[in-house]
């Protein structure tokens, strides 16, 4: 449910001065410039916080998201005549393309498979203190990005964890304790960060 | 669902509300431009057939051995018949192109042009422990690969001519 809401961030603002999803359509297949810059306007911010979140690198998640879109506007197959599925579906080519940028980097899982995490901050002791936006965007950029990507996936792309598996190339059972660890060190970061403030 | 992940889910859309850095619009378009450039114009994939029949001669380097006159044999002859009828046909391949080349966007054309006379001043050579057999068949493939490279610049110029 709450992805709806993720994606509904598109873009009021191109009511104003725009064609409609399906006009822009229509032209994309005449292989229309303007209409090419309109269906980008469209969906530039969204298709690029999905590499962002992932990799947490503006320049990366600029780059993926460019290519992301010329693959869009390059195969007419990548089209959906529905506006939702088409942003999920940038989207997901986007964080796909970022995990595979992620994969590439040699130390991109940073699990800590014997490490000890203490999980020092409780449930309730959190929510009175209610960590901030702010709070949570900092401590999630704090995670290694193995554990960041899991959280992505499962709290931002709503992934089960059969999905994340499959994606991450890693076994269900990985992905279930690495998504607890996450949580750990986000709740001790938090902790931290909120005692701190 | 744990308080904090149901926080982070209620806060999703404000959590990563970031946008691509200034001037992203125009980087796209920089992309988009050079993306669409070769649906305006005759382009970059008929380059693309040049260099490859550019790689084929660079690849196998082929040039006849000079031969001693009074050491002419029969075989020597045949090779030099095949040779010839190939490079007759290359050199008609070539004209072919050159005609339709007229019609394209200046740049390209200078390119394309370019490629076809590296091309044609190309050098062959044959390695001289192959029999006349084989000497013979690697002319005819050398040959055959660069009409064919040529056959499929010319039919892509046409296509995008119509």
């Amino acid at each position: 449910m709450h992805q709806n809401t993720f994606y509904c961030v598109i873009c009021m603002r191109t009511a104003r001065n725009m064609n409609s999803y399906k006009e822009i359509l229509t032209g994309l297949k005449k292989n229309d410039y303007r209409l090419q810059m309109q269906f980008y306007d469209m969906f530039a911010e969204i298709t690029y916080q999905g590499a962002f979140a992932i990799l947490g690198n503006g320049s990366e998640a600029e780059e993926i998201m460019q290519d992301t879109m010329l693959k869009a506007l390059t195969r007419t197959s990548l089209m959906n005549e529905d506006e939702t599925q088409m942003r999920k579906i940038l989207r997901r080519i986007a964080v796909n393309a970022a995990i595979d940028v992620m994969r590439k980097r040699k130390s991109y899982f940073g699990f800590e498979e014997i490490e000890n995490i203490t999980d020092c901050t409780d449930e309730e002791s959190l929510d009175e203190n209610m960590p901030t936006v702010e709070n949570i965007r900092q401590a999630i950029d704090s995670l290694a990005l193995g554990y960041r990507t899991i959280l992505v996936l499962r709290l931002f792309e709503n992934m089960n964890f059969d999905e994340i598996s499959g994606q991450l190339k890693i076994s269900q059972a990985t992905a279930r304790s690495q998504y607890s660890r996450a949580l750990m060190k986000l709740r001790n970061y938090l902790k931290n960060n909120i005692n701190k403030d | 669902m744990k308080a904090l992940e149901k926080k982070i889910q209620k806060h999703i859309n404000d959590i990563y509300d970031c946008k691509p850095e200034n001037g992203h619009r125009e980087r796209f378009e920089a992309k988009l431009s050079a993306k669409r450039k070769p649906k305006y114009m005759l382009s970059k994939p008929y380059l693309k057939y040049a260099a490859a029949a550019i790689a084929v001669i660079a690849f196998f380097v082929f040039k006849p051995e000079k031969t001693d006159d009074c050491n002419i044999t029969s075989a020597d002859i045949n090779i030099a018949e095949v040779q010839q009828y190939y490079a007759m046909q290359l050199n008609d391949k070539v004209d072919a192109v050159k005609d339709i080349l007229q019609n394209i966007d200046e740049q390209y054309r200078n390119e394309i042009l370019g490629d076809i006379k590296l091309m044609e001043i190309d050098e062959n050579k044959i390695p001289n422990m192959l029999d006349n057999e084989r000497k013979t068949a690697l002319i005819v493939s050398i040959y055959k690969r660069k009409i064919e490279s040529l056959q499929n610049l010319q039919n892509n110029l046409l296509a995008c001519n119509k």
